[in-house]
């Protein structure tokens, strides 16, 4: 079985900052994170249940990490056969759109039975690099998978919706699958461990993208960045409010006037269990 | 043909999605922003519910008569064919699951760009310009809006809200027709989770369990009131150093991070590494005996009482309430 796994290299989420200063992000450390890493797992558990190869693809400028790697390394520690880097452009970035469209363009007619990546980027929250995958390779698409059952020449995918509720799938393969982050928990794989010393001697294929690709798919780059500015509501001025009344504003409260019960217990307990079936109609 | 702009009404079984209003008046607010009247899309096999929706300045909805529920590879598709037809201006999604899914798929089927997750839009001399949070909610990034027709975008579902219109405006109901698609991936059924295998994260009710929990003999008390509630359990740090939850019940900075429906912290104080876990909780009803801790600022409702008397008091009142509204149904079924 063939696996194409597209990741794309972030400033790990846990720990980056916005530095109000200098009005820009700190302390990123770059890797693969978030729903990529659980697409990376999933894809591995594959390996060790069926005869397969991976083949990771990234559309990324050659990030570093902490040790001074390419942040694309982590994938053969983590037992990807091949890793591919598409770059060469002027553009310091490019959104889920153009690399969706460079990278269909890279994997097309190489039979690939599986494409899988991340649900979501870890870093602008977008989801529709896939959707562009799989609307470029005129495949089926299912999104938010947490769970994969392969049954011969059939995938069976568990797709994640709101509150505990699931949908079972089922598709053909080639297919594109994206997985949510709670798929799966990731390995740890450690720095002097048997699959680090073998996947940090393997080198990362760098490939230019051919121009034909993007000229009418130019990256929409971000203009600048600021510090967290949620949408002021109901005309207010929300500059002076603290956190507090911030998150208050935000759940819709607007400044309701509480009502706290106290009394007899018998008084209060009826009250609480009138509100929570007011609430819960 | 006069210019339109869209937004996708998203249902929730027989009723509206708690979104369809907010984005009702998201698509009349963006008028500030793009050329067009205001219209929805919906899916749904009631056209009555648009009633609904008669507050909030839309001019047109496109209703699709569906007995069925569509996939969103469905539903895609079927914006898509319209689009073709009608030609809108700019159409919307709240970024919720769906929608997000529902607007990828679109955007990707029309071969445009899609602005995810837009908290706002801010115009700058000719250009618009859309605004989006990066990292969460550690930053925001500004990116500038295209030319290209027509924008399609997911809105930042904090940034909602269903604002009504004073008058009630007649909405035109167009029945677009459904054409025939063949989905790549065919849905087989749609489950639940049993309510202990249900994250903390994902589920709509929590009780939190904290330091004014005496000991582990009352945790029997929280567990029958969750299961009459379909609540899943977590806690504060007290409680885990307590042992009175696990670690992974664990709610706050180093633990799991809520987006419930309704939260009911028991014997919480709300310590900042706690409530940071809570801000994408829709409604908080604590219950503590001190009526100065900091929970009760993040919420409308609470109770100032000793948890150990009210809770098996509440349950009890639940259950009656309950067995009650049994009956009533059972009553009308025989009529």
């Amino acid at each position: 079985m063939r696996i194409a796994l597209c990741v794309k290299p972030i400033p790990d989420p846990e720990l980056v900052q916005f530095d109000i200063h200098k009005e820009k992000f700190s302390s990123l450390v770059w890797g693969i994170y978030s729903a990529d890493l659980g697409a990376m797992e999933e894809a591995l558990r594959i390996k060790e249940r069926f005869p397969a190869e991976i083949s990771v693809f990234s559309v990324s400028p050659p990030y570093r990490d902490p040790h001074d790697l390419d942040a694309l390394q982590a994938a053969y520690f983590y037992g990807a056969d091949r890793v591919v880097r598409l770059w060469d452009l002027g553009y310091e970035q490019v959104d889920g759109f153009t690399a969706g469209a460079i990278l269909a363009e890279e994997i097309k007619d190489k039979g690939f039975d599986l494409i899988i990546c991340g649900d979501k980027s870890g870093d602008t929250g977008d989801g529709y690099f896939g959707a562009v995958l799989a609307e470029c390779l005129h495949l089926p698409l299912v999104t938010g998978v947490v769970n994969i059952e392969i049954k011969k020449e059939q995938l069976i995918l568990d797709k994640k919706l709101e509150r505990g509720y699931r949908e079972t799938y089922d598709t053909g393969m080639p297919a594109v699958v994206t997985v949510d982050e709670s798929i799966n928990n990731p390995r740890y794989v450690a720095l002097l461990s048997k699959a680090y010393q073998e996947g940090i001697k393997k080198e990362i294929e760098n490939k230019k993208i051919m121009e034909q690709t993007i000229k009418n798919d130019l990256p929409n780059p971000c203009l600048k960045v600021s510090q967290w500015k949620p949408r002021t509501k109901g005309g207010k001025d929300i500059s002076g409010l603290s956190m507090t009344d911030m998150m208050k504003m935000l759940r819709g409260e607007k400044g309701d006037k509480k009502e706290i019960f106290s009394g007899p217990s018998r008084q209060v307990a009826q009250q609480i269990s009138d509100t929570l079936i007011e609430w819960l109609s | 043909m006069a210019q339109e702009l869209w937004a996708y009404l998203q249902s929730q079984g027989k009723k509206l999605h708690g979104s369809a209003a907010k984005m009702a008046s998201e698509v009349k607010r963006a008028t500030r922003f793009f050329s067009g009247s205001p219209c929805g899309v919906l899916f749904h096999d009631n056209p009555a519910v648009v009633d609904e929706l008669k507050n909030y300045g839309l001019e047109k909805i496109y209703f699709f008569h569906l007995q069925e529920e569509l996939t969103p590879e469905e539903m895609a598709g079927q914006i898509f064919s319209l689009a073709e037809i009608n030609d809108p201006e700019a159409i919307f999604f709240a970024a919720n699951a769906k929608g997000s899914e529902v607007g990828a798929r679109l955007a990707a089927k029309m071969r445009k760009k899609l602005y995810a997750n837009v908290i706002d839009y801010e115009e700058k001399g000719k250009e618009l310009i859309a605004r989006k949070p990066l990292f969460g909610r550690k930053g925001c990034g500004y990116y500038p809006i295209t030319a290209e027709r027509p924008h399609i975008a997911t809105i930042y579902e904090d940034a909602l809200d269903a604002i009504a219109t004073r008058e009630s405006k007649k909405v035109e109901l167009v029945y677009p027709g459904c054409s025939q698609m063949r989905p790549g991936a065919r849905r087989l059924k749609r489950w639940k989770l049993p309510l202990h295998d249900i994250s903390l994260q994902e589920a709509a009710i929590v009780i939190g369990i904290g330091g004014g929990v005496k000991d582990k003999s009352f945790i029997s008390e929280i567990q029958e009131l969750a299961q009459l509630l379909e609540a899943s359990i977590g806690g504060s740090r007290v409680a885990v150093s307590k042992e009175l939850i696990s670690p992974g019940e664990q709610i706050g900075a180093t633990g799991e991070f809520l987006s419930a429906e309704i939260y009911i912290p028991l014997g919480i104080s709300g310590s900042n590494r706690h409530t940071v876990g809570l801000r994408d909780v829709k409604r908080i009803f604590p219950i503590n005996k001190d009526k100065n801790a900091p929970i009760f600022k993040f919420s409308e409702k609470g109770a100032v009482t000793d948890i150990h008397q009210v809770v098996p008091l509440v349950k009890k009142h639940l259950q009656e309430k309950m067995a009650k509204k049994g009956d009533d149904n059972e009553n009308s079924s025989m009529c």
